[in-house]
């Protein structure tokens, strides 16, 4: 069901009802670990919006379930780590407060890649998320436990965050509509801090209209985030239809695999077919951007986290001469170890100009490619993903074929500029999606081109 | 990847690993970091590498104090406490 559905249920059979119904649906049947934690007071607070009488939110009653790296106050923010296991934020981030003040429930905390870090949601210190598709695969991940729980029909929508396709990659495995935002359109206050240049929070929802909705809500200037942009948003445009051009790179998805390309090039022959301009493009820095993403980010998390040493908050291993470094190696699981320690040693002296500052330049000139590209094109074009989704523990042993999974998503994180990811056709299990970029604070013409991929005949 | 120590390491970051964790971590991070020396052929030293890539700035806001209403939640969230201080474990020795 998607938010409509949702606000028509709701007036139908009242609010209570029907939150009261989702929480024991989520308590009895997640299946999919798609949750960390529940927020008991659910229905209290459901109680109060019910009594506060008008119902004229934009988002009155929908419940929603948000990653477990954004803080929502009084509930767990584990971050899907050990060493977090106990810690009850004190306050809301910016987001939820407006998702709150739209009338929105929170219903739960999702599951997720340890601080975010990982592409299939099997590095949790709470379980691996298994996909509503065919619970034996990978849901992909960050937000694994996001999109578990809007394509496992819990909640519309959640919140997950996009660092290097934390969002867009598992909303495409799952078969649901993922966004990045704009860097700096969506303030990054309460979200826990993984790689900040990057990060980004974004809906994952089963349409492109509840994406824009949600979109239009949390965005905006926040005086907690100086990086928050004050650029005024634009109006919303029902059916304003353009016939874009759009640029797609070719020549990178001759090797990825054969349903996904074969269902990307047959949407690209519709919107042609559309009146849409489909321009051939090269793409040649794209060789950077993995690479260029794994010493970026991993430097800016061993920097974020070394804030985790059981201190002041954590789970602290009582240890009187090696306090923090075994509270860290009992806290933190591999995945989150394996980073720490690359960012750490691309950061060090002797090596820092050879890593951290050479991608730093990659990150420049891929930006520039891609903002040139902008200047003759409205869209850029990609599939989400090489790949589909694999069994859960197929691929434990390759760190790098996890990585190089996020070669379309990264650029739009070190560009800073928004895409969006809409499932186009099922292949028995699952979905194959299509990604579009778009020029900085264009976020519309995203929406725009969503809404005409799914009246094409896309997956709904 | 010879370079990489993860003795060093492991003491820039504060983290204890066992004998066997850093067997198997070892061979995956140097994995990495042969993988990312892709980017060593970039040599153009006129790029700015500093500029923003996006249009925002940031600002820079006079620290003031302020009596925040989640005070006594922070506190609950301590490790360990003594009254309403944070208990640290006593630390003596040169290591």
């Amino acid at each position: 069901m998607n938010i409509f559905q949702y606000k028509k249920k709701i007036k139908k059979n009242g609010l209570k009802k029907v939150i009261r119904e989702i929480m024991e649906n989520i308590k009895k049947n997640d299946k999919y670990n798609a949750f960390i934690s529940v927020n008991e007071k659910v229905l209290e607070e459901a109680e109060k919006l019910e009594k506060n009488g008008k119902n004229n939110k934009p988002l009155h009653g929908v419940p929603i379930s948000i990653k477990d790296n954004i803080a929502v106050k009084n509930q767990k923010l584990t971050c899907g780590s050990n060493l977090l296991a106990n810690f009850i934020s004190p306050y809301d981030a910016t987001v939820i407060k407006r998702l709150k003040n739209a009338g929105a429930l929170i219903v739960g905390k999702t599951n997720m890649d340890e601080f975010a870090m990982g592409a299939s949601n099997e590095y949790s210190a709470y379980g691996p998320v298994k996909n509503p598709l065919n619970p034996e695969y990978v849901p992909g991940g960050s937000s694994g436990g996001s999109a578990a729980s809007v394509s496992g029909n819990f909640v519309p929508v959640s919140l997950g965050s996009d660092t290097g396709g934390s969002v867009r990659q598992p909303a495409s495995f799952t078969g649901c509509v993922g966004f990045k935002p704009t860097y700096g359109r969506v303030s990054r206050y309460g979200l826990t801090a993984f790689s900040s240049s990057l990060d980004q929070i974004g809906p994952i929802t089963k349409n492109v209209d509840d994406t824009s909705l949600i979109y239009r809500i949390i965005s905006g200037k926040d005086n907690m985030d100086s990086t928050s942009s004050d650029r005024k948003i634009e109006e919303y445009k029902e059916n304003c239809k353009k016939e874009y051009s759009i640029g797609v790179p070719f020549d990178l998805i001759e090797d990825i695999d054969e349903d996904i390309k074969k269902d990307f090039l047959e949407t690209i022959e519709q919107l042609k077919n559309n009146g849409h301009t489909i321009k051939k493009i090269s793409f040649e820095t794209i060789k950077y951007a993995v690479p260029t993403y794994q010493i970026i980010s991993t430097a800016e998390a061993s920097s974020n986290l070394a804030r985790f040493d059981g201190i002041i908050y954590g789970n602290r291993k009582q240890n009187e001469k090696n306090l923090v470094s075994v509270t860290r190696d009992r806290g933190f699981g591999i995945e989150v170890k394996r980073r720490c320690m690359v960012g750490t040693f691309v950061l060090s002296s002797g090596y820092s100009d050879k890593y951290y500052k050479n991608a730093l330049k990659a990150k420049k000139i891929i930006s520039k490619e891609l903002k040139n590209h902008f200047k003759n094109l409205d869209l850029l074009a990609l599939p989400t993903t090489p790949n589909k989704p694999f069994k859960i523990g197929e691929k434990s042993d390759d760190v790098l074929y996890l990585y190089k999974g996020d070669l379309f998503t990264i650029p739009a994180n070190l560009s800073g500029l928004p895409a969006i990811s809409i499932p186009v056709k099922k292949n028995g299990d699952f979905y194959s999606s299509i990604q579009f970029m778009s020029n900085s604070f264009q976020e519309e013409i995203l929406f725009d081109i969503g809404r005409e991929i799914e009246k094409m005949g896309g997956k709904k | 990847m010879s370079d990489f120590n993860i003795s060093k390491i492991k003491k820039l970051i504060n983290i204890d690993l066992s004998e066997k964790k850093e067997e198997n971590i070892k061979k995956d991070i140097e994995d990495i970091l042969d993988y990312v020396e892709k980017i060593a052929d970039i040599e153009d030293s006129k790029i700015n590498y500093f500029e923003k890539s996006v249009d925002v700035q940031n600002i820079v806001h006079i620290d003031t104090i302020e009596k925040k209403e989640y005070e006594k939640k922070i506190k609950e969230n301590f490790p360990k406490k003594i009254k309403d201080y944070l208990a640290v474990p006593k630390y003596l020795g040169d290591d």
